[in-house]
């Protein structure tokens, strides 16, 4: 497979004043070593707390920062390359978490077309590309709309609308369920899995398992390292590690481990509620 | 809450909201400074006429545009106040002390109010028919002459942009803050001034920290949208003037050359 | 301290044409210490209905007794009741103002006119609770963490001893980490403090953990209201608000279905493997 993103050895530093000593800076480190490789067309979620690089590794994604040390490709293009910043960046779109402050316009289909326009794109190319993309997320009755309105999930899938206009490759979404409730995190999940079936790379990073265990494969960063990597199946079987790095298991997993560790016969990677019940019940 | 009529589109489908925005701010500008050459009364209920065809027209529910009224009565009132005691020419009508009110005070301060009060429902349907983005397109055409002297057309636009997005946000930011500190007890009715203005403090600085955090925001999603300024940016909506735009031009004319032909016949006939 | 909400309704915008029913005859009693949860989604009128509890909105057509007393019948009594019901906002770090962190928890103790002395003892002891060490008192509370301004804010609520904690959405936004942190601080607090807690959330699994009783709110009405054996049962009515059941309670049910004899109500992981532990081992 095709990769679209790569990344060697990438370390990211940054300064910090010491505290009590105003002239003393500490260097510390983001990323510290970090190699991943995404396929085109493949649906990654990345897991880790607050503090444990995910959130700089996607920012590196979209050149809004560049490596202390190490390389990265989008694309095959390496994102030290100053002169195709833009070509990257038009072909990587990101989501932020708070849905308020990533809208610039007071009406919607102003800001879907912002992408667009800053691309240079013909008015009427833009037109198309905002009406199908407000149709993709689902807003297309709320185009001429001032987004305040809106409900968070529905700001969420303007704001990922914004990103489809410009045509990207792969969409990067740091944590953008968090502020959501139950609701509006299930319509952003809907929509982050239609785009990823039709053809779009995804990088999603979360704090929810459950959104988590949707995905093809999960990263999962401490301190600035990839300390896990796998399918859905693989990363939640290792329900202690997770655990000591204070991560969460979906509940699913973790009744399954339960059972296990009290002899029962289950094979590995049960994920979902129907293949548990399918493996209970076939214990009886 | 706060309610600020200026900056609040009202959407709704008519022949106004359909104009360009640049045609509109023209004919605005037009009116109000024809409002400053008015100077007899029928001219005013001439003007009071071509609003409420306006408003009739452009379907804004006539409420609103009274409060954008609300909001700036004071101006209003001080202004009045300012005419009619300042005035000293003309036929004493009044004097208590060193106060003296003229026949002429009277009628300016009139004058003054009928003015401003218009002025600001007209510039109130400028706004209120006009999406803040295509107010700010037109706006930004219309600075562009400025640019070779320096004049940051653009940026200008963007920032008056930004500004009317997050207003709504920021009123309801305060809203929130301000129940939560007074669910911590805070008090921000009684006591005097320096204790008022205290009492804001509980206030303000999160609104600030927040709007920082906003804009550092902001600037990033924006950054990550391939925004850089003007350069080799296109626009979704290209603006063009149509048909209707010089029928609303010919309208405004009309009324013009109605208000002339009035304030022609009044000094002739010797009306104020 | 009991609370009472008799037929409480709120209508927003009243006579507008934005007008909105935010609360439709709602009736709650919850006793002395309960440990209570506020289930709902965004709209639905929870914040509506916390806001009345310390009468930051006055109750316009039915009555909030606490105690005995009518709250927003008497003006006067509005201190006396917003420091004996806390309420912690959705994202509290967001009104942090003072300098330090000793500072902007006092804020709310020296409104209420107590003694230096008091609020300082006030102070510390709502600090200890939410787990902040004293060194750090002096600290600007802008360059905590996420998680430890937070909790922060939170100690600027405990420090005006209220006898009843509702926090909105405590855990909105944190990692797993933050919000196990918060979550175990709410809970000694509802211990050592004796305190009664209305915790409002849309997490069903941080609920599940903690409270004795459930309501859940939808269109201004109260649409369930039990333990929470009894809601994490309502699997379709909870499915018909949009909202979810915990993924054990799922479990549980199909296991049910299959034919499995396993009881009602059942709704953690620890609960359900002992309960299939049983049945399996019955073979």
């Amino acid at each position: 497979m095709e990769h679209i993103v790569k990344t060697e050895n990438l370390v990211f530093e940054y300064r910090v004043a010491i505290e009590g000593d105003e002239s003393a800076i500490e260097t510390k480190a983001a990323l510290n070593g970090v190699d991943i490789t995404v396929s085109k067309g493949e649906f990654v979620a990345v897991l880790g707390h607050n503090g444990s690089g995910k959130s700089t590794l996607a920012k590196h994604i979209n050149c809004l920062l560049s490596p202390t040390s190490g390389g990265m490709w989008v694309k095959g293009i390496s994102v030290t390359d100053d002169e195709q910043l833009w070509d990257i960046r038009s072909s990587v779109g990101m989501v932020f978490q708070n849905p308020d402050n990533q809208i610039i316009a007071t009406i919607v289909e102003e800001d879907v077309a912002f992408g667009p326009e800053n691309l240079g794109v013909m008015p009427a190319e833009i037109r198309q590309r905002v009406d199908d993309a407000l149709l993709s997320v689902g807003m297309e009755k709320y185009a001429e709309n001032p987004p305040h309105h809106l409900s968070g999930g529905q700001k969420q899938r303007v704001a990922i609308a914004g990103i489809l206009a410009m045509r990207p490759d792969i969409i990067v979404l740091d944590e953008p369920t968090a502020m959501l409730d139950p609701i509006g995190r299930r319509e952003v999940m809907r929509v982050v899995k239609k785009l990823n079936s039709e053809g779009i790379t995804i990088i999603f990073i979360t704090h929810y398992m459950d959104e988590a265990a949707q995905a093809d494969r999960i990263i999962v960063m401490e301190e600035g390292k990839v300390v896990m990597e796998g399918t859905p199946a693989m990363v939640f079987e290792q329900i202690e590690p997770l655990k000591a790095i204070g991560l969460d298991v979906p509940q699913v997993a973790e009744i399954a481990d339960g059972l296990r560790r009290a002899g029962v016969a289950l094979p590995q990677g049960i994920l979902s509620v129907e293949h548990l019940v399918e493996e209970i019940c076939r214990l009886k | 809450m706060l309610k600020v009529t200026i900056g609040q589109y009202y959407h709704a489908d008519s022949f106004i909201h359909k104009l360009d925005a640049r045609m509109k701010l023209l004919c605005t500008i037009i009116f109000i400074t024809v409002l400053f050459f008015v100077g007899n009364f029928l001219g005013y209920a001439l003007a009071a006429l071509y609003l409420a065809i306006v408003i009739k027209i452009s379907k804004v529910p006539p409420r609103f545009l009274f409060r954008g009224l609300r909001a700036i009565f004071f101006i209003i009132i001080f202004t009045t106040f300012l005419n009619i005691f300042f005035t000293q020419v003309g036929n004493v009508v009044l004097e208590i002390g060193f106060i003296r009110i003229t026949d002429v005070g009277l009628v300016n301060a009139a004058r003054m109010g009928t003015r401003l009060v218009m002025l600001i429902i007209g510039s109130s349907i400028l706004t209120l028919t006009t999406t803040p983005i295509q107010l700010t397109d037109a706006i930004e055409f219309g600075l562009k002459p400025f640019k070779k002297i320096g004049v940051p057309a653009h940026e200008i636009a963007m920032m008056m942009t930004i500004a009317l997005r997050f207003i709504p946000t920021l009123v309801e930011e305060m809203d929130k803050i301000m129940k939560a500190q007074m669910a911590r007890g805070a008090d921000f009715d009684t006591g005097g001034i320096i204790k008022k203005a205290r009492s804001l403090v509980p206030l303000l600085v999160p609104l600030f920290i927040s709007s920082f955090r906003r804009a550092d925001d902001l600037a990033l999603a924006m950054e990550a949208r391939c925004y850089r300024g003007d350069i080799g940016r296109t626009r979704m909506k290209q603006m063009k003037l149509k048909t209707r735009d010089f029928q609303a031009l010919g309208f405004l004319a009309l009324f013009i050359a109605f208000v002339v032909a009035l304030e022609y016949l009044a000094n002739i006939w010797g009306i104020w | 301290m009991s609370i009472k909400i008799e037929n409480l309704t709120h209508i927003y915008s009243k006579g507008s044409p934005f007008e909105k029913k935010a609360l439709d005859n709602v009736n709650i009693t919850i006793e002395k210490g309960e440990f209570i949860g506020l289930i709902g989604h965004t709209g639905s009128g929870k914040s509506t209905l916390i806001q009345h509890l310390n009468v930051l909105l006055r109750p316009e057509t039915g009555s909030i007794i606490i105690d005995g007393e009518n709250i927003g019948a008497d003006k006067s009594r509005l201190k006396a009741i917003r420091s004996k019901v806390g309420l912690v906002f959705q994202y509290p770090e967001h009104q942090l103002f003072e300098m330090t962190i000793f500072k902007d928890v006092a804020f709310g103790p020296s409104n209420m006119g107590i003694s230096a002395e008091e609020t300082k003892k006030r102070v510390e002891d709502a600090l200890e609770i939410v787990g902040i060490s004293p060194d750090i008192y002096e600290k600007s509370p802008f360059e905590l963490s996420g998680g430890q301004k937070r909790r922060v804010a939170i100690a600027g609520v405990l420090a005006m001893k209220p006898e009843v904690l509702v926090l909105d959405e405590p855990t909105a936004g944190l990692d797993p980490r933050g919000r196990d942190e918060i979550l175990g601080r709410i809970k000694d607090m509802h211990e050592k403090l004796n305190l009664t807690v209305i915790l409002v959330s849309h997490s069903m699994e941080d609920i599940a953990r903690l409270v004795d009783r459930i309501f859940v709110i939808n269109h201004g009405k109260i649409a369930l209201s039990g333990k929470p054996a009894e809601i994490f049962a309502q699997i379709e009515a909870l499915e018909e608000i949009g909202l979810a059941s915990t993924q054990t309670a799922y479990v549980a049910k199909s296991l049910q279905e299959a034919g499995f004899m396993l009881p009602d109500g059942i709704y953690t992981p620890e609960h359900i493997v002992e309960e299939i532990l049983k049945e399996v081992n019955k073979c």
